[in-house]
């Protein structure tokens, strides 16, 4: 259902992206990992369409999505979160909520009437800061949470957009025992037939809550499979988990 | 459960009560020279109000603003003139064209981010500068005279007397005000707020930003336009130092000593320039160097302006209170 095909990314002489495909089907839970610099976020960039890719494609439900920007993709049904938090700071987290609900029923094509009128927006809002457990913080700002609020409600925005295919860029990176254990409750709390792609540079994360694994390394694709496989080839120990 | 998803309640709108009272008390207390400068106070009003969407709201900061009041002046001018269109038909079709103009201006602009955004709408507007200077059609830089007004004879009122254009001013103002309010208050307004915030994440949640821009951009021209149509009534009169980039920054300084983000701040900032012109004029040559020090102080000490110093004065005046 959501395909990449053949990316390429350069920046000057520098080919950080060479050549990835991927597809990723529903329901699936496809981990991404791969040492710094591998390409990871780079690659996501070209997905979600914030970087325009050199060369190759990439296709939702059959359609191509071309040079399409980055929110045409988001309506598209294609949900990013980011690895450095970005966040509404100055609102607090319903209302980063309501903000994301807003722009999922593209409520901004309407200037006529109030917004704080939409009780179903803001209810529908503190349900999910409910749901992504942070109902207590509900009237915080986002720029008071902890590090690891932040980082659950980078994921809430996402989410409230409904996306068929969700791209999480390392969701509990910094965080402590405690929040990590939190994210992957998340996690495996999403919708079923969501597809998700991570990546992640937690081994037990990824190895816990994947069924297929690409490795990345140099901007290509050094292997791909299930967890066990990946974790007993030999190369990956090598180049990657250090295990050689 | 949530009073507001962007702002805190403050004194907005008893602010705007008050700058109602006072052009009320001017309109009944001053005579015809006070009613002249109500009627300038007005007008500006609705000008730095129309780019206090763009700068406060939205967060684009645009130094052509002039551009689009110039050009709601000259249209008018040219409907009324040439065409012979009585004003009450001129004035929207000078709004229209403003739109148009300010659609088109702004599909190249609003692709820029930060500086470029600054620097293409200075552009702009120097170049609807330079076309009105080099106009052979609109007198070039000797301008235009013999501008009429909107006709008031149905209810008997003559739109010459400074009581009667005034009081029309006021309402014009006062209408635009809530218009924009409006817009500030609804979905499209806090999705621009949230634009200002931070644009790359609205855009990954799937607001298409550049139409939302535009359409802002659009807006704030057309009621600029309005403003221009209203100024070129007023004084009879329109050069092309009507759209000259210091009438843009004037503009700007009137929205940033006011209160950005605040519409009522917006129209304080204008009554606060202008009055302060016609005082200080009078006094001494360097008004202008007086302002920029204002200027600098607000910028400095007064975050929010004059209508931010006022929305923390009741939380002071409280905790004073509760001190003695």
């Amino acid at each position: 259902m959501f395909e990449a095909r053949g990316l390429k990314k350069s920046y000057g002489a520098l080919a950080v992206v060479r050549g990835v495909s991927l597809s990723v089907a529903a329901g699936e839970r496809h981990g991404i990992i791969g040492p710094n610099g591998a390409g990871k976020t780079t690659f996501f960039n070209l997905l979600s369409g914030e970087a325009a890719a050199d060369a190759g494609e990439v296709c939702m439900d059959g359609i191509n999505l071309g040079k399409s920007p980055p929110d045409a993709r988001a309506r598209a049904g294609l949900g990013r979160s980011f690895q450095h938090n970005s966040l509404f700071a100055g609102l607090t987290v319903a209302e980063n909520l309501a903000i994301a609900i807003a722009q999922r029923k593209k409520l901004y094509k309407i200037f006529w009437r109030g917004f704080l009128s939409r009780t179903e927006v803001f209810a529908e809002a503190l349900d999910r800061a409910h749901r992504l457990g942070l109902g207590a913080q509900a009237h915080t700002r986002a720029a008071h949470l902890s590090h690891g609020a932040m980082r659950q409600l980078e994921i809430g925005l996402t989410l409230a957009l409904r996306p068929k295919v969700l791209l999480l860029d390392e969701p509990t990176s910094g965080m402590s025992p405690e929040e990590t254990a939190a994210i992957k409750n998340l996690i495996r709390r999403l919708p079923e037939e969501l597809a998700l792609l991570v990546i992640e540079h937690d081994m037990d994360v990824i190895f816990d809550l994947a069924s297929h694994i690409t490795v990345l390394d140099y901007g290509e694709v050094l292997m791909r499979g299930a967890p066990a496989e990946v974790r007993a080839s030999p190369a990956v120990r090598a180049r990657y988990l250090g295990m050689g | 459960m949530l009073k507001t998803v962007t702002r805190a309640p403050d004194v907005r709108d008893p602010l705007a009560a008050a700058l109602v009272a006072a052009a009320a008390m001017a309109w009944l207390f001053t005579g015809d020279f006070g009613k002249e400068v109500l009627s300038e106070v007005a007008v500006f009003a609705i000008f730095a109000m129309s780019l206090d969407l763009l700068v406060g709201c939205a967060g684009l900061v645009s130094l052509g603003h002039a551009a689009f009041f110039a050009l709601g002046a000259y249209a008018v001018a040219a409907f009324g003139v040439f065409v012979n269109l009585p004003m009450w038909m001129a004035m929207p079709l000078a709004v229209a064209v403003t739109a148009v103009a300010a659609a088109a201006a702004g599909f190249f602009a609003v692709r820029l981010g930060g500086v470029f955004f600054i620097m293409m709408t200075l552009a702009i507007g120097q170049m609807v500068y330079a076309f009105f200077l080099n106009s052979r059609a609109f007198n070039a830089d000797d301008g235009m005279a013999g501008i009429g007004r909107v006709d008031f004879s149905f209810l008997a009122l003559d739109s010459g007397e400074p009581a009667v254009f005034s009081a029309f001013a006021v309402c014009a103002a006062v209408a635009v005000f809530l218009l924009l309010r409006m817009v500030a208050r609804s979905p499209f307004g806090h999705t621009l707020a949230a634009l200002r915030r931070n644009e790359p994440r609205l855009r990954s949640l799937g607001c298409p930003v550049l139409r939302c821009k535009l359409a802002a951009f659009t807006l704030a021209g057309a009621l600029a336009g309005f403003a221009g149509a209203l100024a070129a009534q007023h004084n009879g009169f329109i050069s092309p130092d009507l759209a000259f980039w210091t009438v843009s920054g004037e503009v700007l300084v009137m929205v940033i000593v006011g209160g950005m983000g605040s519409l009522s701040g917006a129209a304080l900032g204008a009554a606060l320039v202008i009055l302060l012109r016609h005082h200080l004029a009078g006094l001494t040559e360097f008004w202008v160097f007086y302002l920029g020090v204002l200027f600098v102080l607000m910028v400095l000490f007064a975050e929010g302006g004059v209508a931010g110093m006022l929305s923390r004065l009741p939380r002071k005046l409280h905790r004073r209170g509760g001190n003695v």
